[in-house]
């Protein structure tokens, strides 16, 4: 038996539509977009193209030509990060942040290029926006939060974050790793001037596809430069969108797969995958809750989340009980920190972490009672 | 003959362009960038003067922040 319950590392199965999208690609026009005119090409540009289209319309982002392309949220993120912050800006980001964002602020930091400061959240993981805003100086430039945490599924309030954000003339970039696809994000309405997304967990493309969504006015210097098969008779990197933060071949059978995710879940209706994974997860927190030796972080049941449950089991260790769980049932989840040691501090589960369990749309009720049933024979 | 050329900065923008002139209802081809007018992006959109209003086509492009250069070609 085989239940897959690790989405928010990689959402598996893959919709068939974005197999047979990514299969015709390779096997019908494979050209590089945009490098050559012929109908390969131009028809591969095109798919590339509809791609940015869709993402601008799903995120209600100001301008497609704004939808960059990179490998994946680490990419986007270092992208936005290094080309954006100069000497002397301070940052600041929350203590449920992954990995993605802390690493490249510490650099910065270390490097003595920025100030840094981390505002504590609460043991359900949501950020206090008094706190944010009394974090506030003369020289902060931006402010970073994770949309709906990898660790416990808890989804901070973007929307007020980038009201205040926005009040203090501060710039406000969203990591939506996690959320994309599956939470409505607005990039006009909910103040975000920059939104770095990945495609392959709740968007179902496939791995190595990422992105950036970034407001109009916003000037992010390039970490690449090179070929972009545009201006070619001149020897220095373009610095118009998207072509600037674009440097080299794309990964087209990478975003004509994330074309076909998002179709798909268009197609099946945001709404009704959220309202299902909802009623799944809070099922699944329901039952959990009755089991007596179970300790559970995150939102209590009754708080919206993304599908996201983190657990430990009382005298054992998470990595332990991930391995006695793929091992003897064939459930596959997620032990240790997910590379969020802060947001394991902040829920207290810091060193040892906790076991992930993560939905997608193809989780079924069958799978989560077998997993139930499982957990309860763990002692 | 004589056509227009329209010449953008990169690829995105001439599918741009070309999404927003067709949803006008404009005929056009689109060819790989003639040499000798530029070595910008690999994709142009070419209109026979008979069916190009430069207003109309600029009006939108410009709405659209879209930078376009405007040449004309003859081809035998």
């Amino acid at each position: 038996m085989n239940i897959y319950l690790d989405n928010s590392a990689t959402s598996w199965p893959k919709p068939p539509n974005v197999i047979e999208a990514i299969t015709s690609y390779m096997t019908d026009f494979g050209a590089s977009p945009g490098r050559s005119g012929h109908h390969f090409s131009v028809k591969a540009a095109k798919e590339v193209f509809e791609t940015r289209e869709l993402l601008a319309s799903l995120f209600n982002a100001p301008s497609s030509d704004r939808v960059i392309f990179t490998a994946n949220a680490t990419q986007a993120i270092n992208t936005a990060l290094f080309g954006l912050l100069k000497k002397g800006d301070h940052v600041i980001i929350s203590h449920m942040e992954h990995n993605s964002v802390i690493r490249p602020l510490r650099h910065l930091e270390q490097n003595g290029i920025i100030e840094l400061s981390i505002i504590d959240c609460d043991r359900e993981g949501y950020i206090n926006p008094e706190t944010l805003k009394n974090s506030f100086k003369s020289n902060t430039k931006l402010v970073v939060t994770i949309h709906g945490s990898n660790v416990t599924g808890t989804i901070q309030p973007i929307k007020q974050i980038g009201e205040i954000c926005k009040s203090k003339n501060i710039l406000y970039m969203v990591d939506a790793s996690q959320s994309a696809g599956i939470l409505p994000i607005d990039l006009q309405n909910d103040n975000i001037d920059i939104l770095a997304f990945t495609g392959h967990k709740e968007l179902y493309g496939p791995t190595g596809i990422g992105g950036l969504c970034i407001k109009n006015d916003i000037q992010i210097e390039s970490l690449l430069h090179g070929g972009t098969g545009s201006k070619s008779e001149i020897e220095t990197h373009p610095l118009f969108y998207p072509d600037s933060l674009e440097a080299g071949t794309l990964n087209t059978a990478g975003i004509i797969g994330l074309k076909a995710g998002v179709q798909y879940i268009l197609d099946q209706g945001m709404d009704n995958i959220l309202k299902k994974q909802i009623q799944l997860t809070d099922y699944f927190l329901s039952k959990l809750k009755e089991i007596d030796n179970i300790i559970l972080y995150g939102p209590d049941l009754g708080e919206v989340r993304i599908p996201i449950i983190s657990l430990n089991i009382k005298n054992s260790m998470p990595s332990d009980v991930a391995f006695i769980l793929d091992k003897e049932y064939g459930i596959m989840t997620r032990a240790g920190l997910h590379c969020s040691p802060l947001a394991h501090k902040t829920i207290g589960t810091f060193p040892h972490g906790a076991v992930r369990f993560s939905l997608s749309c193809f989780t079924t009720e069958e799978e989560i009672n077998y997993t139930i049933d499982k957990i309860k024979k763990i002692r | 003959m004589k056509y227009f050329i329209l010449i953008f900065e990169s690829t995105h923008h001439a599918l741009k362009s070309e999404k927003l002139l067709t949803g006008l209802g404009i005929k056009f081809d689109i060819i790989p960038t003639p040499k000798e007018i530029s070595s910008d992006c690999g994709m142009s959109i070419r209109i026979n003067p008979a069916l190009f209003d430069e207003q109309i086509v600029s009006s939108i492009l410009n709405k659209n922040n879209i930078t376009f250069y405007l040449h004309e070609k003859v081809y035998k």
